[in-house]
């Protein structure tokens, strides 16, 4: 694999910011799964399987942006795109109406 | 200084909105937005945490009162907010740098500062007369 692409390290510090921010939502939708076993136990653990195999997909996928990325740089194309941004915010509404349903819920 | 926009066929970065205009700014300022973006996402997620623990831990003792259910909606909220807002941002940020504008600010740090202290005023309240 080729060096870092800069002494700043940005790829790569881009890469882990991807990684704690999936972490963060494998954390809040476990803590939501853990929540509604209250209400339903079934429904509880199809929460906690989707978040970790959710999780799963997402951090093989930012592994793969990664590396795309840092291939582009040393090929010098231009890098970017917004469709893992916009994913996760697609998946973060889904949680946060989920949140909502159960407070209301409650 | 600012290359016609004429993005290569190859280009098949999304949206055409952000990546079809412009010139290609320093990559090293597209990672800081996107960094800054993840960033909101996980404020985002704290909100949401917060909505849902001060519902719960609401709820082991007694019924869910409504002004307790109302602070954990108006967190929950926040929280979406922040994930909304932090794409959105994003957009605008990336637009204007690649067409060498200044960068946007966001009225949502004002919102979001009278919905902390509104949850604030919630837990005083509470908490006095507990």
């Amino acid at each position: 694999m080729l060096p870092p692409w800069d002494p700043g390290l940005q790829n790569e510090r881009t890469g882990l910011a991807w990684q704690r921010t999936l972490l963060s939502g494998l954390g809040i939708s476990l803590l939501v799964a853990r929540f509604v076993a209250s209400l339903s136990l079934a429904l509880a653990i199809a929460v906690g399987v989707a978040a970790v195999l959710g999780t799963a997909v997402l951090g093989w996928l930012a592994i793969l942006r990664f590396r795309a990325t840092h291939d582009a740089l040393h090929a010098e194309r231009p890098v970017g795109d917004a469709r893992a941004p916009l994913l996760i915010t697609v998946l973060t509404l889904m949680t946060g109406i989920g949140a909502l349903l159960y407070v209301l819920v409650e | 200084m600012s290359d016609p926009p004429t993005p290569s066929p190859r280009d098949r970065r999304w949206p055409r909105s952000v990546y079809g205009i412009g010139s290609e700014p320093d990559p090293r300022f597209s990672f800081a937005n996107e960094r800054t973006f993840l960033a909101w996402i996980r404020t985002g997620l704290g909100f949401l945490a917060a909505g849902v623990a001060i519902a719960t831990v609401a709820s082991f003792t007694d019924q869910l009162r409504l002004e307790v259910r109302l602070a954990a909606i108006l967190l929950i909220l926040c929280g979406m907010g922040c994930a909304v807002d932090g794409i959105t941002r994003w957009i605008r940020n990336e637009r204007a740098m690649r067409l060498g504008e200044p960068l946007h600010s966001s009225p949502l740090i004002l919102v979001l500062t009278i919905g902390v202290v509104l949850v604030a005023l919630v837990a005083f309240v509470v908490v006095s007369y507990a």
